[in-house]
């Protein structure tokens, strides 16, 4: 896992909560609290499912409104890092097909030789037709929700909805999490291909 | 976002990254590129980097497995072409254009017989095998490939084999172009068919083709040969009888006789249906007429025994030899001592004996030539006309009709007589042509008549209707149109058959008829009593008059016996209600026993022989003045 990830979590508690609700979460988690997550770095999946799990315990609140609120601080932060992938889209859909391959190129470019041969990708998306995506995740954190919750963010970034139904559910015991994504409304055709939300 | 550090940092970072990127000059990009900098920025040029990385990876990736594939898919389509080509047994050869070379499998070498090589040759290799006859054919197909002429090349020639003779081949191929169309390779197949070319597939002899190539073997060498043709009539009536297994019995039978009574030297070859050749060469200083005509009667002796044919018990099979020797015509071509020798084994049919071809032959096959182009430029240019011989009525004397028969004089060989060129016109397929000619200008007649002379006057004009015509498409539509492009009533025409129409399709034969007879034009059974008619077989025809035949006629009044069977016919007609015409009358005794008998038409010589159009006025007008023609009945 991409440390981006890790930081990005971190800093939303430590805005949120300042240095103690940090050390409370790290603590929780069982990760050394003087550790220091670099974007150009891999790190456990399972670290950051134990974190992820400690910011609940420790704010109270409930893993999807965690997922919200992480997504939208993820977005913020991957806007600032990479603009130009947010400006090569031009919907939320693209964006989403394209997001798959951005996540399993640049998870498996941090890897080692010997690691890549071991991991496949966690997501892979197509177009069934315009207007509807299916999405399939592969990964033992089952972090559907998160999926969710960065997904109707993006749309909101790009000004449009879209709903997300779960045909399979890794969670329910399927092999895999499987979303099939619809855009009811128009999309928004951006020039710039930039989201009409400020960043 | 800018970069936080200093320059110096800055540049570690880059030169880092730049130095770690050095190992791709090999084509190494199995790597991870790291830095060592808390830097934001430079972390994320580091991820990139590695992202970029890992999309080369994985398309590198993508293009191995495709070329896999490729190569997976090229293997498995040449394995396939491979086994194709290995089955159908056909030798390849790739001709590559702009370098003059051409390759050959090592099938293409073996068909020809020569060492198997890896090496290409030049095309030469391949046109100097091939046969001077065929060399040319073989070089303009592949011209015609050359120059787009032809989409594929299809080309049969012999080639000659390294054991000395030739085989028969059939070479296809096609082109592949450059951008402009221009010709870069050429490629294609050559697969030998010999066998089913020379070889009669049903005895497994050599065949006319054979014959004709080991004819022209033997000329080119200048050396003397006879051929002679033997049909077996009785295979072609066997065929219809005997089940498939029997009649392969009896032609391998036939075969094996005559392989076992010719010179072991002579060449035994199945050319028809039911007609073998023999072909020998002559050699050294023997008589080329002494050997040929004991072949010939050792193969008549030979067949003289019977054959035990299966469930026919003893059969001898008769035989008629037509023979050719080679110094009978000399500086002529295989297909014309093949002719020739056609000609010989014709008159051998009829007259039942041996016949060898000579000087008659030859001038009697030289007049038929010259006889049927006479027949083709006389349909078109008036050579061939109708004349026209009346009819009249027994008693009353009265003109009546008139018969149209054909009349060929034509500049370089005179008048020519029906009996030689009616059977002429129907062995070179022109008795189609030949009738309509008559027939059209026989209506054009009918319609002067009834405009001038005749006008007012019941008659008609009959017009003789050959079995090949009547069975031909659209006979009736033919009659039909030729009447209206004249404005002819059809009551005028009469239309005369014979009864060897009906032998062949009756059932078509009826129905044009009947087509005919609706629309008013009456039909003559011509010739009548030569056939097998009986009174039965007359009640279903579609007739209208019967035309009783010349022999019954001759010496009427001094035969009993004739002049019963007129009655007969007479009876028998008025039974069937048919007009009835006598043919061939010549004497006033045998007009004068005619009538005895009863009122009829008359047609022969006794009142006229046929005339050209231009005498017929005055006969008509000697006639109409001697109130000979008057009130004509429907019946005579």
């Amino acid at each position: 896992m991409i440390g981006i990830i890790q930081k990005v979590l971190l800093d939303l508690l430590e805005e949120t909560g300042g240095a103690p609700l940090v050390t409370d979460v790290l603590r929780r988690a069982e990760v050394p609290e003087d550790v220091t997550y670099r974007i150009d770095q891999n790190y456990s999946d399972d670290e950051f499912h134990r974190l992820l799990q400690a910011s609940g315990e420790a704010t109270g609140l409930s893993e999807s409104e965690l997922c919200v609120l992480y997504a939208k601080a993820f977005l913020t932060r991957a806007r600032e890092l990479f603009p130009r992938f947010f400006e090569m889209s031009s919907s939320s859909e693209e964006f989403l097909l394209r997001q798959a391959t951005i996540h399993a190129v640049m998870a498996s470019g941090l890897k080692t030789s010997e690691d890549r041969k071991a991991v496949t990708d966690k997501f892979s998306a197509e177009q069934v037709r315009p207007g509807f995506v299916r999405v399939s995740y592969r990964s033992a954190n089952k972090l559907c929700e998160l999926y969710k919750a960065l997904a109707h963010e993006v749309a909101s970034l790009y000004g449009e909805k879209l709903q997300i139904s779960c045909e399979h559910c890794m969670k329910r015991g399927d092999a895999e999490c499987r979303f099939a994504i619809n855009w009811q409304t128009p999309r928004s055709v951006h020039s710039s291909g930039m989201a009409v939300a400020p960043v | 976002m800018s970069y936080s550090g200093s320059d110096s940092e800055l540049q570690s970072l880059i030169a880092s990254i730049a130095d770690q990127l050095c190992d791709t000059v090999d084509n190494k990009f199995d790597m991870h590129v790291s830095i060592d900098s808390d830097d934001v920025q430079g972390q994320k040029l580091s991820l990139l980097v590695n992202f970029l990385l890992e999309n080369v990876r994985r398309n590198m990736s993508q293009l191995e497995q495709l070329n896999n594939r490729l190569e997976h898919k090229v293997k498995e389509r040449t394995e396939l072409l491979d086994l194709v080509i290995s089955g159908s047994d056909d030798g390849v050869w790739i001709w590559f254009f702009n370098q003059d070379r051409v390759e050959f499998s090592p099938k293409w070498h073996a068909m020809v017989g020569e060492p198997v090589t890896d090496e290409s040759q030049d095309l030469n290799h391949w046109l100097q095998r091939v046969h001077p006859r065929d060399r040319a054919d073989l070089q303009g197909a592949i011209k015609a490939l050359l120059e787009g002429r032809e989409n594929n090349l299809t080309a049969e020639y012999r080639i000659r084999h390294a054991s000395g003779g030739y085989r028969w081949m059939l070479c296809r191929g096609a082109c592949q172009r450059d951008e402009n169309g221009e010709p870069t390779l050429l490629a294609g197949t050559q697969t030998d068919i010999t066998s089913m070319r020379l070889v009669d597939q049903r005895t497994g002899l050599p065949n006319e083709h054979f014959l004709r190539e080991r004819m022209e073997d033997v000329m080119d060498k200048g050396a003397s040969f006879y051929l002679i043709l033997i049909a077996f009539h009785q295979l072609d009536s066997l065929s219809e009888s005997l089940d498939h297994s029997g009649l392969s019995t009896l032609q391998d039978d036939v075969s094996r006789r005559l392989i076992g009574t010719v010179d072991v030297r002579s060449v035994v070859a199945k050319i028809s249906g039911n007609t073998f050749a023999v072909f020998g060469q002559v050699r050294g200083n023997d008589d080329p007429t002494q050997l040929m005509e004991a072949e010939c009667d050792a193969i008549a002796t030979s067949f003289s025994e019977p054959f035990r044919i299966q469930s026919y018990g003893d059969h001898v099979m008769n035989t008629a030899i037509g023979a050719l020797e080679s110094t009978e015509l000399a500086n002529t071509s295989a297909e014309e001592m093949i002719n020739a020798a056609w000609s010989a084994l014709r008159y051998a049919k009829k007259r039942g004996e041996i016949c060898f071809y000579d000087q008659q032959h030859r001038d009697v096959s030289a007049r038929r030539v010259l006889i049927e182009q006479k027949i083709r430029s006389g349909i078109r240019d008036g050579g061939i006309a109708p004349w026209f011989q009346p009819i009249f009525a027994g008693r009353t004397k009265a003109l009546v009709g008139f018969e149209a028969l054909a009349r060929m004089d034509c500049p370089g060989v005179g008048t020519v007589s029906p009996a030689e060129f009616i059977p002429a016109a129907e062995q070179s397929g022109l008795m189609g042509e030949l009738g309509e000619c008559i027939l059209s200008q026989s209506i054009a007649m009918a319609k002067s008549l009834t405009a001038g002379v005749l006008r007012g006057e019941p008659f008609y004009i009959g017009v003789n209707v050959s079995a090949m015509q009547l069975l031909s498409e659209g006979f009736a539509s033919t009659v039909f149109r030729l009447l209206n492009e004249h404005q002819l009533s059809p009551e005028f025409l009469r239309l005369e058959v014979t009864e060897s129409v009906f032998v062949g399709n009756i059932d078509i034969a009826k129905t044009e008829l009947s087509k005919l007879r609706n629309a008013g034009i009456k039909i003559a059974l011509d010739d009548f009593g030569t056939g097998y008619s009986s009174l039965s077989y007359l009640r279903h025809l579609p007739i209208d008059v019967l035309k009783i035949d010349r022999s019954f006629i001759t010496d009427l009044e001094q035969q009993d016996s004739k002049a019963a069977i007129v009655e007969t016919i007479v009876s028998l007609a008025r039974l069937l209600e048919l007009d009835v015409v006598a043919e061939g009358v010549e004497t006033e005794a045998e007009l004068t026993a005619l009538n005895a008998i009863s009122a009829m038409s008359i047609q022969g010589f006794y009142f006229s022989r046929a005339l050209p159009e231009y005498e017929l006025g005055p006969l008509i007008e000697h006639n109409l003045n001697s109130r000979r023609v008057v009130n004509l009945p429907a019946r005579v």
